[in-house]
């Protein structure tokens, strides 16, 4: 006889407190009463300015390529995310593959950085950041790897700076903030970034991460804790989840004038895809960019959509440009079991 | 939840007292009110309750209840989203008798500003919690006996789909947008005030302490540069004398 209604809804409910219980039990075990580490793969200040920390990652006992990588991340989260932990690690599978990698860690604004400017960010600390990347591996060039909002970066940095880079790689990244299927940009299209300042004159993560949020609310906010099982049956699931809620909870505030001036610029205006944007007086042109680029983008971003990265193709000239495919969202795009393998293959023979 | 396992929840609630790290307790507290949410959701469903668009109400999909709480007094009626009977203005003057003191017409009128863009937000809430109750229902119609698993899956799937329409109308966009303007504007008229009170203690203005940040800020930048130029110089240097020895 198959159970009624209520039978069933009482089986749900005791399988459900009986993973409850679990969960309990696996959060409070004396062995982990302290967060799993996060950004753990071994690494040296090589340059630090303000906030900012820029890091040289231990090589690994392999033959080395020759040219360094500089991995420059959003300023909306934390970099650590390119090294959660060692399954999910670009940082360690390019050291894995024999390359120099460099991260720049931008830290959290605070009241006193209210007045840094998108000039200070990319001629001022990425531009530095770069020259001692240079003269650190004791090279002319290198390579730049940038993700998401890091990614917009990159690319104004190689238009305005060609001779440091030798070749440059675009992670889902922004170009053209006006595709209809953008809707942060909907949303942001006619906001004064200055209405959402604090008091600090920054503008807080915690916004930036609702915001974030909003764009799935159901799925994020419910959805993702409603199923427990899986996260107590695989090995190593419970601590992904933990390291990646710790990421998605840790976001520092935008410092004020820089976010006022990347909401008008990009999200409103569009400027770096209609070549209007000027950056500490110089015009950025992506036309001008002389390396040969790699743009990849994954085919289930909601934050950032693949037509608005694809948009680059318009700008670079064909010879040098390349674009490739990544299965999953836009943090699963390079943190991904399955998709970091393809990640570093493409990066790999690209790079070399 | 049933009562079968209630050591579960007095375990649960001997850990939030405990020495267990805050960011554990709070997950552990989402879980507990995502499991109660769910639970409750399926047997609202399971009773066939004719309404249950609640389920879909987004101001408690996106927390904004616990939001609510972290408001100074005056400012939480106004933010309780879910309650929008309690957006009159009667309402207000009687809660609220020393604000309305304190602050000036301007800032009354923002804060009438701020009830009618919450008041269309409620609104607009509910069509979408309508809206996505109603393709909840088409979806279930659509399978035959379905299990808790396709409820919540429908649920998902509706909630979404509802979401996603309603998000990029004119109408939500500028609803948000009046919002959070007249917040900024109450802001002002609250800075404004501290300034006249700064002025007449004789303490540094806002305006003044943002010009010594800007200072500060330049003089950090132009030292860093100047720092980098020698570093640069320096290095050339040194790679010169290595060449000629």
């Amino acid at each position: 006889m198959p159970p009624t209604m209520s039978e069933k809804n009482n089986q749900t409910d005791d399988a459900w407190q009986s993973d409850f219980a679990q969960l309990i039990k696996q959060l409070s075990h004396t062995s982990r009463q302290s967060h799993p580490g996060v950004g753990e793969t071994k690494k040296e200040l090589i340059y630090t300015e303000n906030k900012l920390q820029l890091f040289r990652y231990k090589a690994l006992d392999i033959k080395q390529k020759r040219t360094p990588i500089l991995i420059t991340y959003a300023l909306v989260n934390r970099p650590y995310i390119v090294d959660l932990e060692p399954d999910r690690s670009l940082v360690l599978r390019l050291l894995e593959k024999g390359y120099s990698v460099y991260l720049i860690d931008w830290g959290y604004p605070d009241s006193n950085d209210c007045f840094t400017s998108l000039d200070d960010y990319i001629n001022g600390y990425l531009y530095r950041c770069v020259q001692h990347v240079k003269r650190n591996a004791k090279r002319k060039k290198i390579d730049l790897l940038g993700v998401c909002q890091g990614g917009v970066f990159s690319l104004c940095y190689t238009a305005l700076h060609r001779a440091d880079i030798r070749k440059l790689v675009t992670l889902v990244t922004p170009v053209d903030f006006h595709t209809k299927d953008n809707t942060l940009s909907l949303w942001t299209h006619t906001i004064n970034s200055t209405l959402v300042d604090n008091n600090t004159g920054n503008v807080p993560g915690s916004l930036i991460s609702q915001l974030f949020k909003a764009l799935k609310p159901f799925e994020v906010n419910r959805e993702k804790f409603r199923k427990i099982r899986p996260l107590l049956t695989k090995t190593g699931c419970l601590e992904t989840f933990l390291r990646m809620e710790k990421w998605l909870n840790d976001s520092p505030d935008l410092a004020g004038l820089a976010a006022e001036e990347f909401m008008t610029h990009f999200y409103q205006h569009n400027r770096l895809h209609k070549q209007t944007l000027s950056i500490g007086g110089a015009t950025v042109e992506l036309a001008k960019i002389q390396c040969p680029v790699l743009n990849l983008y994954s085919t289930k971003d909601h934050i950032v959509p693949a037509s608005a990265t694809q948009a680059l193709s318009q700008h670079i000239k064909p010879a040098l440009y390349q674009e490739q495919a990544l299965q999953g969202g836009h943090i699963g795009a390079f943190t991904s079991l399955k998709t970091q393998q393809h990640l570093i293959n493409i990066l790999n023979e690209w790079l070399a | 939840m049933t009562t079968k396992n209630d050591h579960v929840f007095t375990q649960f609630d001997d850990l939030l007292n405990s020495s267990m790290p805050d960011e554990y307790k709070d997950l552990l507290k989402n879980f507990k009110r995502q499991g109660d949410f769910y639970q409750q959701f399926v047997d609202s469903n399971n009773e066939q309750e004719a309404d249950l668009s609640t389920f879909w109400n987004l101001p408690n999909t996106l927390g904004f209840d616990s939001f609510v709480k972290q408001q100074p007094e005056w400012l939480q009626t106004p933010f309780n989203q879910n309650h929008s009977s309690e957006f009159s203005a009667e309402s207000f003057a009687k809660q609220f008798p020393h604000l309305l003191l304190q602050l000036t017409n301007q800032a009354q009128e923002h804060i009438e500003s701020i009830q009618a863009s919450l008041t269309k937000l409620n609104d607009l809430y509910n069509e979408l919690s309508q809206s996505a109750m109603q393709c909840f229902n088409g979806l279930n119609d659509a399978t035959s006996n379905p299990s808790t698993e396709q409820l919540c899956a429908h649920w998902l799937e509706a909630g979404e789909a509802a979401y996603r329409q309603f998000s990029q109308t004119d109408e939500y966009i500028e609803t948000h947008k009046a919002l959070i303007e007249s917040l900024s504007a109450l802001k002002n008229t609250q800075h404004a005030f501290s300034e006249q009170t700064s002025e007449l203690f004789g303490l540094p203005s806002k305006k003044s302490i943002q010009e010594l940040k800007k200072n500060a800020h330049t003089l950090r930048m132009e030292f860093a540069e100047y720092k980098e130029e020698t570093d640069s110089k320096l290095n050339a240097l040194a790679e010169t004398i290595r060449k000629l020895k």
